[in-house]
């Protein structure tokens, strides 16, 4: 009698998420059509209502190239991750559908909100949930990496907070009007520049991002709430939540501050190596699975954003598709640490050893991403980090030189944690898979059931997608990068005498029609 | 003087709401002697919760009609409904958007503390008649507190409110907590009302005269060279004595006792009514009286110590707590803290440390961002206390955290309900406390030199998130810590919702409340 009325409750969430995870990506094929034909790198799909007005806040929606990219990414993860919480969560299952539903309208919001005060109201809800994901039905230390987890988001969003109402005054003062709005405040960068106080909200900004990134040294919370979150928690963690942060540098920071930007690279850029070689030497050393996925986590994303800030079009282009492609890779190797996890209960890598001969169809699945995390060709890491690499090599100019050392030294040391890259995951690939079976309890392991298998077949599809035919993710990203590029930054920098090798403005490539011209910069390269 | 009967039922008129609320307090108190039951004393609290919303009602009914968002000027006050005068010509009280507006605050944190009470004064045993009576009485004299422009109206509507609350808190009069408690409040109430009144006679003794208004133009006119020691004492004396009242660091050292003895509910009405009627005192007597640059200069740096003083002890101490009243105490004093950021602000822009264009908007901005403030903790604490009094039952006293455990699972929706309150309390989007938090950022990042202020709150807004993660990491991640059943009543639950339906709706859809309390800023002529 009982029983039914409980499935219905139990599963009631789960129908909800799967009409909702459905339909939002069809309606964003559309969006992709309409990208497809679209030159002119603004907007889309712009929803505008009036919401305070006495504040000057609308509700404001709409998405451009790369956000598109990333609400697809959203999308496409939070279904992946809700399909590989069918077995892993056996409790309180209705509150978990709830908060997982929760976490993704704030994901989705932050990444099309085209007002800044939605922006932070999506930005600093979606903690919420993500807090009682992993505190509720997260690992041994789940209170501790929670409460860790929601402080330091909030320490560097409410700093983020004064940043963004300080930017409100200052549109005052520039347009005339003091507005929220996203798109006009874009057109602030020219005007910071001269700005008294655009050092301090450059960095207010700079700590919100940083710490959801997170960038070296506020990374410390990663490995706590990764390691200790459910595996679909990790995932999309890993996946989504870290690029809030390297969106909010794309989509705010560089734009709105391109003088800042500039003044600060020295230390950016700083921070972005010693992250990469850092994180990946930590990694290295780790004996628990989960733990070295999320410090690789810290190198990768140290690269993301040591192509952002090398203000070339290669290197932004690669770090929108390294956002992405860390979410493909990172993702399916939490949701693989989660499969071994729920047969063993255990992430000790020294548990194991030999699996490839107990679960063949795993070890195939597990040697892809593996290879997609560390940039093989014909995968997607590659491409990525390939662009990051050129975009990086192309820089010239003071700012880029670290007390005078040869700007050339970053792709040195970027190109230092792909080797270290490849030297971890090997070695736990080898460690794990290869070799006799040396644990008695790994004998019997199931192979991979038809739905982890479908939890990860769309991620390897889109891994092979993007490292063989990369041309459709650049035509999207395009657009918005050039007009982030050659209309934002380059004009502020030519005007305050920035201490960067600027691109002549008769090179500065016409906008591509996207899909059809020859993709510019150094794009062609990377194909 | 002639006594001009036209004028004496005008002033009548602008009092209904007063009056009336009078008239159900001694109502009540003569029929208290005859309620002897449960059923009574229940028919009693229901009574009076009637009366003030039927006060509520009254207060809304005669501004209504009034043209604009809060009436025309009159020449004595420009914003003012109206100015009720005296002999001088000088307003005693002030009916304008900042009275109604708290007033209504004022009037619905009574609500929602009876309601939320009915109950707990029988598991009490506490509930005689004359406690609604006095209730009300408080009610009565912060609702004059709020629209006094007079020391000497300040002083009796600060009083009447004052003793009402005395004996409330002491009210549980078996309790040592509760005698305790009041014993604290009333000697530390009264040697604070002592600081204030000797203050505002060095006021007088300086400017020769007892009225804001009167106080402003002498201070407008200039002062010889000898009062102006008087007066800096005087505002020294009345910042010590706001300090107390308003609870802030380091005038806070009853607060704890005061509000882990009092019964929840006189708590509840002390961290909201009280402290509206504080606030409201506060901004009158320094954004009227001493708005003169030179005076303004001297209180705004005051205040500025006493806000970030309030705002970091009172966060640091809250996350040592372990009863939650003591927690919700000192979660009180930081948000004093916060809310003083908009007197600041205001005082920044009258000491002329913000340019003219920004000036006469950054004194608005200060202040309605204090009457948003107030608005928005008014619903967010009545909230969390009505839920710490769904805990109190037979034989178990359910204020420490631990007895917070478990709840999501034995009651999912009040669990839920507190998460909002505790995340509104944290100033998390979504909810009222943050729209509240944004005004107060807002008015002192304008400029002013007090910037830094905000960098401070914004830092202990991160520590108190952690103290309030801790309530809700018992409610929705650890076993139930007893099985004895939730103290639920009808009327608890309607406090509950209210206060709920309040919170977000402020967080959500903020802009009616936006547009109200704008109407406010108009107390300075």
């Amino acid at each position: 009698m009982n029983l039914p009325i409980l499935s219905v409750i139990t599963f009631l969430p789960l129908v909800a998420a799967l009409v909702i995870v459905f339909l939002v990506p069809k309606k964003n094929e559309k969006a992709i059509i309409h990208i497809a034909t679209w030159t002119n790198g603004g907007f889309q799909f712009v929803e505008v209502a009036s919401w305070i007005p006495s504040l000057g806040v609308q509700y404001k929606m709409g998405v451009d190239g790369v956000s598109l990219l990333l609400v697809v990414l959203t999308t496409l993860l939070s279904f992946i991750s809700i399909l590989a919480s069918w077995e892993a969560i056996k409790e309180r299952v209705k509150e978990y559908y709830v908060f997982f539903l929760l976490l993704e309208v704030g994901m989705i919001g932050v990444f099309s909100a085209l007002d800044l005060f939605l922006f932070y109201i999506f930005w600093e809800v979606m903690l919420v949930p993500m807090y009682f994901i992993i505190g509720v039905w997260g690992g041994p230390r789940k209170l501790y990496a929670a409460i860790k987890f929601f402080l330091y988001t909030l320490f560097g969003s409410v700093l983020m907070l004064l940043g963004i109402i300080a930017l409100y005054y200052f549109s005052g003062d520039v347009l005339g009007a003091r507005t929220f709005d996203i798109e006009k405040l874009l057109t602030l960068g020219p005007a910071t520049a001269t700005w008294s106080l655009a050092q301090w909200v450059f960095l207010a900004f700079f700590i919100g991002f940083a710490i959801k990134v997170p960038m070296f040294p506020f990374h410390t919370w990663l490995p706590d709430a990764h390691v200790e979150a459910p595996t679909a928690g990790s995932v999309i963690l890993a996946g989504v939540l870290l690029k809030m942060g390297t969106y909010g540098f794309y989509r705010f920071s560089v734009p709105m501050f391109p003088k800042q930007t500039v003044d600060n690279l020295w230390w950016l850029l700083s921070l972005c190596a010693i992250g990469i070689v850092y994180g990946a030497m930590v990694a290295l050393v780790q004996k628990d699975w989960k733990k070295l996925v999320a410090y690789s986590s810290v190198s990768h994303l140290g690269m993301t954003m040591i192509g952002l800030f090398a203000l070339t079009i290669a290197g932004i282009q690669g770090s929108v598709l390294q956002m992405i492609n860390h979410g493909i890779s990172t993702g399916a190797l939490f949701l693989i640490v989660g499969i071994v996890y729920e047969r063993r209960h255990t992430r000790e890598i020294s548990e194991y050893g030999g699996l490839a001969k107990v679960m063949p169809v795993f070890a195939i699945y597990f040697m892809i991403m593996t290879l997609s995390s560390i940039g093989l060709p014909t995968l997607n890491g590659f491409i990525g980090e390939v662009k990051i690499l050129l975009g990086i090599a192309q820089v010239g100019g003071e700012a880029f030189s670290f007390f005078g050392a040869s700007p050339y030294w970053w792709t040195v040391i970027a190109a230092t944690g792909i080797v270290l890259g490849a030297a971890y995951m090997l070695w736990l690939y080898q460690r794990t898979m290869f070799g006799p079976v040396t644990n008695p309890k790994n004998e019997r392991l199931p192979d991979l059931t038809l739905r982890e298998k479908w939890t990860l077949i769309p991620l390897v599809v889109l891994a092979f997608w993007i490292g063989l035919y990369p041309k459709p993710f650049f035509a999207i990203m395009d657009a918005p990068i050039h007009k982030l590029l050659y209309e934002q930054v380059v004009p502020v920098l030519r005007q305050t005498g920035a201490k960067v090798d600027l691109p002549n403005p008769a090179e500065a490539p016409a906008r591509p029609a996207a899909g059809h011209a020859a993709t510019p910069g150094g794009h062609g390269a990377a194909e | 003087m002639t006594f001009d009967t036209a004028s004496y039922v005008r002033d009548l008129y602008w009092l209904i709401p007063e009056l009336w609320l009078t008239l159900v307090g001694f109502a009540l108190l003569a029929a208290s002697p005859y309620i002897r039951d449960g059923a009574g004393r229940r028919i009693a609290a229901w009574a009076s919760a009637a009366g003030q919303a039927v006060a509520l009602v009254l207060l809304f009914a005669l501004y209504a009609g009034v043209s604009g968002v809060f009436g025309p000027a009159t020449p004595e006050a420009p914003g003012a409904i109206y100015a009720m005068q005296f002999a001088h010509g000088r307003p005693l009280l002030l009916i304008d958007g900042f009275a109604i507006v708290l007033k209504a605050v004022v009037l619905v944190a009574g609500i929602l503390a009876t309601l939320m009470g009915i109950r707990l004064l029988e598991t009490e045993r506490i509930g005689r008649g004359e406690f609604h009576a006095v209730l009300v009485f408080a009610v009565v004299g912060a609702m004059f507190l709020i629209s006094s422009t007079d020391f000497i109206t300040i002083f009796v509507g600060l009083e009447t409110m004052s003793l009402s609350v005395y004996l409330l808190v002491g009210w549980a009069k078996d309790s040592r907590k509760s005698n305790e408690a009041a014993l604290k409040y009333f000697l530390l109430g009264a040697f604070a009302g002592g600081l204030l009144l000797y203050g505002m006679s060095l006021a007088y003794g300086a400017t020769g005269t007892t009225n804001l208004f009167g106080l402003q133009q002498a201070l407008a006119a200039g002062t010889p060279e000898s009062g102006r020691w008087l007066l800096t004492l005087a505002i020294l004396f009345m910042v010590v004595g706001c300090g107390f009242k308003i609870a802030a660091v380091p005038f806070h050292v009853w607060t704890p006792d005061a509000y882990e003895g009092a019964p929840t509910l006189v708590t509840s009405f002390m961290a909201t009514a009280v402290k509206t009627a504080a606030f409201a005192m506060a901004l009158r007597i320094f954004l009227l009286g001493f708005d003169a640059p030179a005076q303004a200069a001297q209180w705004t740096w005051l205040f500025g110590i006493l806000a970030a003083l309030s705002m970091t002890v009172g966060n640091v101490i809250a996350v040592l707590q372990d009863n939650v009243k003591r927690m919700l105490a000192y979660s009180s004093i930081a948000h004093v803290g916060y809310a003083l950021m908009g007197l600041v602000a205001a005082g920044a822009a009258l000491a002329g440390w913000i340019p003219e264009p920004q000036r006469s908007l950054a004194i608005e901005l200060g202040q309605s961002s204090v009457v948003l403030y107030m608005v928005a903790y008014a619903f967010t604490a009545a909230g969390a206390f009505a839920v710490v009094i769904l805990l109190r039952r037979e034989g178990i006293e359910g204020d420490r955290i631990d007895d917070f455990s478990g709840m999501a699972r034995r009651a999912p929706g009040t669990a839920a309900v507190m998460l909002v309150f505790l995340l509104s309390l944290a100033g998390i989007p979504a909810t009222a406390g943050f729209i509240g938090k944004w005004w107060l950022f807002a008015s002192v990042l304008q400029g002013g030199g007090y910037r830094w202020l905000a960098v401070l709150a914004a830092l202990n807004t991160a520590v108190s998130l952690y103290y309030y993660l801790r309530v809700a990491v018992r409610m929705y991640m650890e076993i139930p810590a007893d099985e004895l059943p939730y103290a639920v009543t009808p009327s608890l639950t309607a406090a509950v919702a209210l206060a709920a339906i309040g919170t977000l709706a402020i967080g959500l859809w903020p802009e009616p409340v936006l547009r109200l309390v704008s109407g406010t800023a108009q107390l300075l002529p």
